[in-house]
């Protein structure tokens, strides 16, 4: 099918393009120039007054995988009255608001006009559940990250210096379990947490049963990650999670890995749940300022900030002592939590976000002047990290409280008045433009996620996957109620060639690829002597087979290999 | 003049009729109500091409009353969230009658399944024929002050298991048996069973106070014994006695703020407890 798009003020931040009138043509699923194109036989979009993007992409959003499940089943609740109407031929049936099911996950993101999310969270050994589940998200493309940071092989390499061995495990563990880049979840906690403790664990305490670390955890695995050519940088949820005081920390980790190399080299995920200052958390501060500091003053970071959206949401995360800290914490007396043999441990506990709370304010704060202050847009991406500071439904609102001071304004009326005099945020005049939008929701994050070939753009070449919103860049911009409305429903989404919403609405049910990496990098010999000696061990380790742990690209939709240094 | 609903055939499968309230009734021609939308199993149909539709519709929501004439015991939702106004049923009625109900009355013929006036906010039900699980009750996986509010239901037959799940305040009375875990959760309010009761009696209760004037097989461990008084008062009844008091549940707080009235006479075999208890 070829489509021409006609009129539409163009953002397209990775080739230059700021929201002039350009015509963009598409042609088997790839963007081709519009002279190309035959207006006659093919499907004229009016875009006029409107404004073209290439479709979003999500770097950090717990779709998919067991503890999202766990999430499903531990709230009942969340699904009474939110359903979307299954229409046959077109979309299919679901429910949920802050743990939705497969099928509404794929349509409210293409409803918004992202085109392409990441699981970033998946133990290995649950990676079959993972893909089974990203198979069945409609619309989108998808990749997951394994987390490694709790891995018995990868601790016992580390902890004996052999590097190099590390490297060659997770070269084959990507491959084995099709994933895409390393998550570390508050490194080492994990294995902590099988002994009932880890709460709080600092960057220098030690895990006694490897000797080990999470600072050699952290560089060994960075280095490894440089040594592999991996597309993404190591992906950090940083130590101490949570706790008031813990901005120190994320700097450590940060300074931890200066030197490494060039470019970017750590992906600090979800900051705003690690900025915190002050020693208790009636006395939480803000630290936004520092780390924006540092993040403007080295170019070795990138960040997500992880903003929290008053209501409801679930937390789920790989760190389950936090997670069972935080239920003793709320009145929702709920909770799960699990472990999974040699590899990690996670908690989900329902939560909701309060306007009156001075942490909850305080956090909310945290969020956008991290987002206000990090003057580089391409290093810093706004996410909520779905579904633990908000579902990732309310980006349209996230996106006008970045784009406007008036609407910030409106909500510090109605939050806490302790956390307005405690913020520097009614202090920054900074507004985002839609140009620097298309930067900090589509081109940064498929540039950091190692994609900006095929996502992020609109060049000749790149992945048909456009969003047209029904916006104008002179005046709607101004207006945070048009905004939340032009992002919420986006009057059009194409996905690869294909228009999957029209006037906001789903018009068809396609599915996207699983992006996973395959790397070249090492030498066969060191890869088959280890691939030996993992099987060896997993006898000892692993209560299943080791034919059973590895993922067949045959289980996955669209598999789709990305290979790096051959 | 009420508006009369008559099924046209029995129902295969479940309906999903959360129109079938007053709220939505008032003020509408029966052309409108008779295409409001309704689920039958997967698909959307109007609510004329399954009842046949008479009478005249009042304009406000208190003066109007809806009779179904016949079985909708597959039908769901019905009441759902009204505020006024009259539902009678003349036949047994499906799950969720009356939930999150406000105001209003509601009269069943027949029998009614499970969920009747789950977490509602105020009304009456009655109900002739018996009655499923969770009466009143609160939904599955809410926490906290979610079951019933505020309200009345009466149920002249037998009720299933967890009458007054997680209730808040309100009454509930059951003139027959009840299923197990009477009063499981409760926070508030009163529930009277005048038949025999399956057992574990206010599991996990918190406060309000449930009497059973039939046989209890056992007392949960978490209750003490508290007194024997000769008469229980719900709803300004009052029923004579002699009863036990227990108070608990000991598991769910430590103030033990619920109390538990059990028929002596019909309980021969709690006689040990009253050793427990001081004589001045």
């Amino acid at each position: 099918m070829e489509i021409l798009i006609k009129g539409g003020y163009v953002f397209d931040p990775i080739n230059g393009v700021k929201g002039e009138k350009l015509d963009i043509g598409v042609k088997d699923g790839k963007i081709v120039e519009a002279s190309k194109i035959d207006e006659r036989s093919a499907k004229v979009i009016d875009a006029s007054g409107k404004v073209v993007m290439p479709g979003g992409v999500d770097l950090h959003s717990h779709i998919a995988g067991a503890k999202v499940n766990v999430g499903r089943l531990l709230r009942p609740e969340d699904h009474y009255i939110s359903f979307i109407k299954a229409i046959t031929g077109v979309k299919r049936s679901g429910t949920g608001k802050t743990t939705p099911t497969v099928a509404p996950i794929g349509y409210k993101y293409a409803r918004m006009g992202w085109t392409t999310v990441i699981e970033p969270a998946s133990p290995p050994l649950k990676t079959r559940h993972t893909h089974e589940e990203l198979n069945d998200i409609p619309i989108l493309d998808k990749a997951c990250f394994p987390l490694v940071d709790s891995n018995w092989f990868v601790l016992d390499y580390l902890s004996k210096g052999e590097v190099e061995k590390c490297a060659a495990f997770i070269a084959w563990l990507l491959d084995a379990i099709k994933g895409y880049a390393l998550k570390l979840v508050d490194p080492g906690v994990a294995e902590l947490w099988s002994l009932g403790k880890g709460y709080g664990l600092d960057l220098d305490d030690e895990i006694p049963s490897f000797g080990i670390t999470p600072r050699e955890i952290i560089t060994g695995l960075c280095k490894v990650n440089r040594m592999l050519k991996l597309p993404h940088s190591i992906h950090v949820h940083c130590n101490r999670l949570g706790i008031p005081g813990n901005y120190t920390t994320t700097l450590e980790t940060m300074k931890a890995l200066e030197g490494m190399g060039d470019g970017i080299v750590i992906h600090v995920t979800h900051a705003q749940f690690n900025s915190y200052k002050g020693d208790n958390w009636p006395a939480l501060r803000s630290g936004a300022p520092e780390i924006a500091d540092y993040v403007n003053s080295h170019d070795h970071v990138s960040v997500d900030i992880g903003q929290i959206m008053f209501g409801g949401a679930t937390t789920m995360t790989a760190d389950a002592p936090f997670e069972f800290a935080l239920f003793h914490m709320t009145p929702i007396k709920k909770w799960a939590g699990s472990e999974v043999e040699v590899e990690s441990a996670s908690g989900i506990v329902p939560f909701k976000y309060k306007k009156r709370s001075v942490v909850n304010a305080v956090q909310w704060c945290i969020g956008l002047e991290l987002a206000l202050l990090i003057k580089d847009p391409w290093r810093v991406i706004p996410t909520t990290d779905h579904p633990n500071g908000g579902p990732f439904t309310r980006y349209p609102r996230l996106i006008s409280w970045l784009m406007s001071k008036k609407a910030r304004e409106e909500v510090f009326e109605k939050i806490n008045k302790t956390a307005k005099r405690r913020s520097v945020l009614p202090d920054i005049d900074r507004e985002y433009s839609l140009y620097e939008i298309a930067i900090v929701t589509r081109a940064a994050p498929a540039k950091l996620l190692g994609l900006e070939e095929r996502k992020g753009h609109l060049g000749e070449g790149a992945d048909a996957d456009i969003a047209i919103y029904d916006l104008d860049p002179a005046e709607g911009a101004k207006d945070p109620e048009k905004i939340v409305k032009a992002f919420k429903y986006a009057y059009c989404t194409i996905k690869d060639g294909e228009i999957v919403v029209m006037n906001g609405k789903i018009a068809k049910t396609t599915y996207g690829r699983t992006f996973y990496v395959k790397s070249k990098a090492l030498g066969e010999d060191l890869m088959k002597e280890v691939e030996e000696e993992v099987k060896q061990r997993f006898k000892e380790w692993y209560t299943i087979q080791f034919s059973n742990y590895i993922i067949d690209e045959s289980e996955i939709r669209y598999p789709e290999p990305i290979v790096v240094g051959g | 003049m009420p508006v009369v609903l008559k099924p046209k055939e029995s129902f295969k499968v479940l309906v999903d009729a959360k129109c079938i309230a007053p709220d939505e009734f008032a003020g509408k021609s029966l052309d409108e109500i008779g295409s409001l939308e309704v689920y039958e199993g997967g698909f959307i149909r109007k609510l004329g091409d399954l009842f046949e539709i008479q009478g005249s519709p009042a304009s406000s929501v208190e003066e109007t009353q809806i009779v179904i004439e016949g079985d909708v015991w597959k039908v769901c939702r019905i009441g759902e969230k009204m505020s006024g106004g009259s539902i009678i049923i003349n036949g047994s009625a499906g799950h969720y009658l009356g939930r999150w109900m406000r105001g209003g009355t509601i009269e069943v013929k027949g029998n009614v399944r499970s969920w009747l006036g789950a977490e509602m906010e105020g009304g009456t039900i009655e109900v002739f024929g018996n009655a499923g699980s969770f009466v009143g009750g609160r939904l599955r996986g809410k926490v906290g002050k979610k079951g019933m509010k505020n309200g009345y239901i009466i149920i002249h037959g037998s009720a299933g298991a967890r009458v007054g799940h997680g209730m808040v305040k309100g009454t509930i009375i059951i003139d027959g048996d009840s299923g197990p875990f009477p009063g499981s959760e409760m926070m508030g309010g009163k529930i009277l069973i005048r038949g025999n009761c399956e057992g574990k009696a206010g599991a996990h209760m918190s406060g309000g106070s449930i009497v059973i004037c039939g046989k209890l097989p056992s007392v949960l461990p978490g209750f003490y014994i508290d007194d024997v008084v000769p008469k229980a008062k719900v709803k300004k009844e009052k029923i004579e006695g002699p009863f036990y008091l227990f108070v608990g549940d000991a598991l769910a707080s430590l103030g033990c703020g619920g109390r538990l009235y059990i028929h002596k006479p019909s309980n021969p075999h709690l006689k040990f407890y009253e050793e427990l208890l001081e004589v001045e």
